[in-house]
């Protein structure tokens, strides 16, 4: 049956995140705001034939509080796993709920990510071909297998989704918990992003000649192309009125999203900008006015064509006047392109520069396109957002807008 | 008093390919007379039996080079929604809404064989050796893209690939879909496709068959899966819409849920809670008991553990009063993330010529009316599904 929309909110109430720039949430605030940059030298792979010899890599990432709390003799995950585990332990933390006090079967997970257990595949392929085959690599290849962790430890029962739809990945996660929650079909979701960087991604997007050769800089009129990155944001996403019950803290809402598809090239984006502008339209008249959207956390990736894209489908929305004047940032200039995370990444930061008041930077950012500039700045702005829209456009003309109620305790008053 | 529409789901179109053929005809027959072709892959060398699909003519169909050039996983899925829209009567080069249809894609594993060639020449070659196009063909959406760009689908387009439980992952997703007043149709679709590393690799998890015996040989009970491939595509819509405009709804929808057992990583619940839950609620969503289920659809895969957890579920839900239960897997094989919706294109079948075929009404001895059909789905770490078709009652 088609579900009926219920007269409930889905709070934001905990988030937990690991990137290239930082290991938590404090230190994610603190380093957008000194304008981090996590660009660096790739350690943790094989670039031999690379182009791009850097991308933003979680170098300072150390799993073993992730071990230590489940006890030493766990079983070793791959890097997905820990990654999302880290991102799920301080968001859970943050939020103060107690799973076991959720309906289990009102419990969900849902999560985005573009090549999930890229490296784990790899690696078994690696041992296969050498005639070692290790199956238990297999054991966290796919791609809702880190959500499944989670679901055991909570012991949640309900849905664990995951989607894959290139960079909207994490925008469709949060717009399904909306609906998970809206629908009655969940009290509590745990909806995030996560991918890692792999040899496949790195090579992929090395031979498609869209990676940056120096710096990511976004929007800026001299712009080279994407860096890569990886880390996973988590949050936890409550229905109003089971959160109000135990008390919990809103640190934001998720008020509304918009989905729509290009159908135009299996990568490059449409450049009449027409499927981005109707996906930040739905998402605006879903839960807010166009007026008071005072933030936009840009998809920004940094090649010359998404930017200009994407920039064009503002001014389509906004009009000339306000969307030169609206303040936009991509964090892809300081964390690289975490691809599936992307979206769950851009509302981590959005609910990061309310708590703290400010804007994220564009680090990098020096001189705006002559066509369509948008108010980006390359230092942390003091502004407080209170209505955040949050965008992700990906390959396949695949694009994702979502919009977020911002609650910092200056909003509160 | 009229029966309120509003919330009911019809399904309108149906785009089926797999060993069987390229149409539900095909399969309908190929199930009726008690066929199968198991046997080693002609497109890589494995000691392992599989189910090779018909591959559709994509030249005839499309006049497309193209489109023949793609992966078979993305060629098996625009087949399929071109059946399955053509069926429904949306033609999107005349004047359908392109902005209210949306489309749900499942996959178990996606492009398998685009993303071992990427393994192969990245290990080969190094990271130049990585061939664009294949990178942007490996990609889980890459198949739901292509049928975006060919059909010119320009509504949500959402990827949830979910191991075999795909098929009831892609129609849970596709019920809320159509609670949005913009959206008119959703499109759901699943398609896989065989490759040689995820065929080994399952073999190594002890999930597919062992390669012993006779290849050809239909797999007994409790021995293993037998990996196969293809795509189903559904077209779905609000009943009273379905109506308005004159198409013929060939199923109900009645019930979906997707869920999982919380229990451990590759290794399932054996008592089955995980898909007694999603058998619940998928009654529950139908507002149907279990007494009205007159045939279940196995998930199982075929092995012991997923034939003991499934039979643990069906005890727990039924009872002493079960249902008839039949599999289709034994002639089909599993075709990973579309298994689920071939047990629903064969309900829909079922439906429709109101018997089962024979070779599977003599594992269940069912002859009586059908009208109500579970198919279930078991998929990897822990993802249970369950869909209710009904015969439309309008």
């Amino acid at each position: 049956m088609i579900p009926i929309i219920k007269n409930r909110q889905a709070i934001i109430t905990g988030v937990g995140v690991v990137n290239a720039i930082s290991n938590n949430f404090n230190e994610f605030i603190s380093a957008m705001r000194k304008g981090k940059c996590g660009q660096t030298l790739i350690t943790g792979l094989n670039i031999e034939g690379l182009r791009n010899l850097t991308a933003c890599e979680a170098v300072n990432f150390d799993p073993a509080p992730v071990y230590k709390k489940r006890g030493r003799l766990h079983r070793k995950m791959n890097r997905s796993s820990e990654l999302v585990m880290s991102a799920f332990d301080e968001a859970l933390t943050m939020s103060g709920l107690d799973p076991h006090s959720v309906d289990s079967e009102k419990g969900a997970v849902v999560f985005g990510s573009t090549l999930g257990g890229a490296i784990a595949g790899l690696h078994y392929y690696r041992g296969v071909l050498k005639n070692k085959c290790r199956p238990s690599i297999l054991q966290d290849y796919s791609l809702h297998a880190p959500g499944y962790r989670i679901c055991i430890e909570t012991e949640f029962l309900g849905p664990n989704l995951v989607f894959s739809s290139a960079c909207t990945s994490s925008n469709q996660a949060l717009a399904t918990a909306l609906d998970l929650i809206r629908f009655g079909k969940a009290d509590v979701v745990i909806a995030g992003g996560y991918d890692t960087l792999s040899e496949v991604s790195c090579s992929g997007f090395s031979v498609m000649r869209n990676v940056s050769l120096d710096l990511c800089c976004p929007f800026d009129v001299n712009r080279q192309g994407l860096v890569l990155g990886e880390g996973c944001a988590v949050l936890i996403v409550e229905a109003s009125d089971f959160s109000a019950k135990r008390g919990a803290t809103a640190l934001a809402s998720i008020k509304g999203y918009g989905v729509t598809s290009d159908a135009f090239h299996m990568t490059a984006p449409d450049n009449t900008a027409l499927g981005p502008a109707a996906c930040m339209q739905q998402a605006i008249s879903m839960g807010g006015r166009i007026s008071d959207v005072d933030f936009i956390c840009t998809h920004g990736t940094g090649t010359v064509h998404n930017d200009k894209t994407e920039a064009k489908a503002i001014y389509k929305v906004f009009g000339d006047e306000r969307a030169s004047q609206i303040p936009c940032t991509s964090i892809k200039s300081m964390l690289g392109h975490t691809l599936g995370a992307a979206g769950a990444m851009n509302a981590v930061a959005s609910i990061a520069g309310s708590q703290s008041g400010f804007i994220p930077p564009t680090i990098h950012f020096k001189e705006p396109d002559k066509q369509n500039p948008l108010s980006c700045s390359a230092s942390a702005r003091n502004v407080v957002p209170r209505l955040a829209l949050s965008n992700s456009l990906g390959f396949g003309g695949a694009n994702c807008s979502v919009l977020l109620e911002l609650n910092s305790s200056e909003n509160k008053k | 008093m009229a029966l309120d529409l509003s919330r009911h789901i019809a399904i309108t179109g149906m785009g089926v390919v797999g060993v069987f053929g390229t149409n539900a005809k095909e399969l309908w027959q190929w199930l009726d007379d008690d066929q199968t072709n198991f046997g080693p892959s002609s497109r890589y060398y494995s000691p392992l039996p599989c189910a090779e699909s018909v591959r559709p003519d994509m030249r005839r169909m499309f006049r497309s080079g193209q489109l023949s050039r793609a992966p078979l996983i993305s060629q098996f899925a625009v087949a399929a929604v071109h059946m399955a829209m053509e069926q429904a009567g949306i033609d999107t080069n005349k004047g359908a809404d392109v902005d209210s249809i949306g489309m749900v894609y499942g996959t178990s594993n996606g492009p398998g064989v685009a993303t071992q060639k990427i393994y192969d020449d990245f290990i080969e070659k190094g990271a130049s050796g990585v061939k664009p196009r294949v990178f942007q063909e490996s990609v889980f959406n890459a198949p739901a893209s292509l049928c975006s760009i060919h059909f010119k689908i320009k509504g949500p387009i959402q990827v949830l690939p979910a191991g075999a439980n795909s098929g009831a992952t892609v129609l849970y997703q596709a019920q809320m879909l159509l609670a949005r007043p913009s959206i008119k149709n959703v499109i759901v679709l699943c398609s896989d496709e065989l490759c040689e590393a995820i065929q080994s690799g399952l073999r190594a998890l002890r999930w597919h068959i062992a390669p012993a015996g006779d290849l050809s040989a239909r797999p007994e009970k409790g021995r293993g899966g037998i990996m196969s491939e293809g795509a189903v595509a559904l077209v779905l819509e609000r009943a009273d819409a379905a109506i308005k405009r004159g198409a013929t709804p060939l199923v109900e929808l009645a019930g979906v849920s997707t869920t999982n057992d919380a229990f451990r990583i590759a290794r399932p619940a054996e008592d089955g809670r995980g898909l007694a839950l999603a058998i619940k609620q998928s009654l529950d969503d139908a507002n149907e008991p279990a007494e009205a289920v007159d045939l279940i659809l196995n998930g199982s895969t075929g092995t012991s553990v997923d034939d003991l957890l499934e039979d643990a579920a069906i005890e727990a839900v039924y009872g002493d009063a079960q249902p008839h239960r039949a599999t289709s897997k034994r002639h089909i094989g599993v075709a990973g993330g579309t298994s689920v919706l071939f047990d629903v294109a064969l309900a829909v079948e079922v439906l429709r010529r109101s018997r089962v075929p024979a070779p599977l009404a003599k594992t269940t001895n069912q002859n009586k009316n059908i009208n109500t059909i579970m198919c279930n789905g078991i998929g990897l770490n822990g993802l249970y599904g369950a869909v209710l078709i009904r015969r439309p009652v309008w």
